[in-house]
């Protein structure tokens, strides 16, 4: 349970309910099967300056959404991973 | 969990317990060394550290690369520890790394460490003007980006600059700087929310923020008095209850995201503060510890001048 009220799927106008569908559509596509916008997005929901700010990093991160295979010498996942573990983060 | 995103299971238990000590590449090992004082104390890095890295067999672009995934990332594990939203049913992005709060539960108290190393990171020796690493002025993208900093700002930011090897994340800095000019919820006072920054910013020994945050908070009709008082804790009786309860919201954010409970969450409301209150403050200082942390690591050099928009 969050901790402050979120605008869900259903409640969402403008551009939160883009933010929504884009964030779906891209983890759909990287893990392949419908799935909806995972819950770390949602903090942001009544604010949709902030929400946008959640959904552009997707983006980057994802080639907006494309999720195109980048040779690196370390998986960008590993160094999330990695920043996460020292973050103590429970998520 | 996902294994497919993640390192498998047992590599994971191997880390959690010691990267120094789990089996994995020997570059691996650097990456948790430079994850572990990114988030626990990016002001202590210095010139060498990257150095270290380089020898590693390491380039720039990959180097600020680092640094950039780790600015983004530490924006998600605040937004998630802070807003208390529970793991996906389907674990899309969360993993085992929950284990860490009880592993780790004092990671984040790196930012209660004495700040001694400060000294060593302002005494570095600094190869080039605007930061540890090379740049690269020549992409499209830099070339946009700087065109709209100067109609901004009227310069183009040495964080902006120092980032030019990775011009693929300048649209989530540019947003990122955007969303630090002010609040963006009506609950919250523009008063407020330079307060945090200025908090935000001596909290992680922003050489590169400072200047920005006191002239905001001078700004919005602070004086020096009450930027010296927000850098002095801890915040008691002294302060009105409302701004007593929103800096130590924002310092819990800060330094302890992962202790944050539902009971912070009501102490606003028992102010008379809303839900976007709290999800302003949240945001302000995710972002703002954020670009604090990429600064402090790649070495960022002061600008001319503070960044606020000549509007």
């Amino acid at each position: 349970m969050a901790h402050i009220r979120i605008v869900d799927e259903a409640q969402a106008r403008g551009n939160v309910a883009e933010d929504y569908a884009f964030l779906s559509a891209s983890y759909s596509k990287m893990l392949g099967a419908g799935t909806p916008t995972p819950q770390v997005y949602r903090t942001n929901s009544i604010l949709p300056d902030y929400f946008r700010f959640g959904a552009i990093q997707n983006r980057v991160l994802t080639q907006d959404g494309r999720h195109e295979r980048v040779e690196e010498p370390v998986p960008a996942i590993l160094v999330m991973f990695a920043i996460s573990m020292y973050s103590s983060c429970f998520y | 969990m996902l294994p497919l995103l993640y390192p498998a299971p047992e590599t994971q238990d191997a880390l959690l317990k010691d990267p120094q000590t789990a089996p994995i590449r020997e570059l691996h090992r650097e990456l948790f060394r430079f994850a572990e004082k990114f988030v626990r104390g990016s002001w202590t890095t210095t010139a060498q550290d990257l150095r270290r890295l380089r020898q590693a067999g390491l380039s720039d672009g990959s180097i600020v690369q680092w640094a950039t995934l780790g600015s983004t990332q530490s924006w998600f594990t605040m937004s998630a520890d802070g807003g208390g939203v529970p793991l996906d049913g389907g674990a899309a992005t969360g993993t085992g790394v929950g284990k860490t709060r009880a592993t780790y539960g004092a990671a984040s108290e790196g930012l209660l460490a004495a700040s001694s190393a400060t000294a060593s990171l302002a005494s570095a020796s600094c190869d080039d003007a605007v930061a540890w690493v090379d740049t690269d002025e020549s992409t499209d993208e830099y070339g946009e980006t700087a065109r709209w900093a100067e109609e901004r700002y009227g310069c183009m930011p040495n964080l902006l600059r120092a980032v030019s090897l990775q011009p693929g994340f300048y649209r989530r800095h540019r947003l990122a700087l955007e969303l630090l000019e002010g609040p963006r919820s009506a609950s919250l006072s523009a008063r407020h929310h330079a307060m945090i920054r200025v908090l935000v910013s001596h909290l992680t020994r922003s050489s590169y923020s400072e200047p920005t945050t006191t002239a905001l908070l001078l700004r919005v009709g602070g004086d020096q008095d009450l930027i010296d008082r927000v850098r002095a804790e801890p915040f008691d009786s002294e302060w009105s209850p409302v701004d007593r309860v929103v800096l130590s919201l924002a310092t819990k954010f800060a330094r302890n995201t992962y202790k944050v409970t539902a009971k912070d969450a009501e102490s606003l409301r028992e102010v008379g503060l809303d839900d976007e209150a709290y999800v302003d403050i949240l945001n302000t200082v995710s972002i703002q510890a954020s670009l604090d942390r990429l600064t402090n690591t790649l070495g960022v050099q002061a600008d001319p001048a503070p960044l606020l928009p000549s509007s």
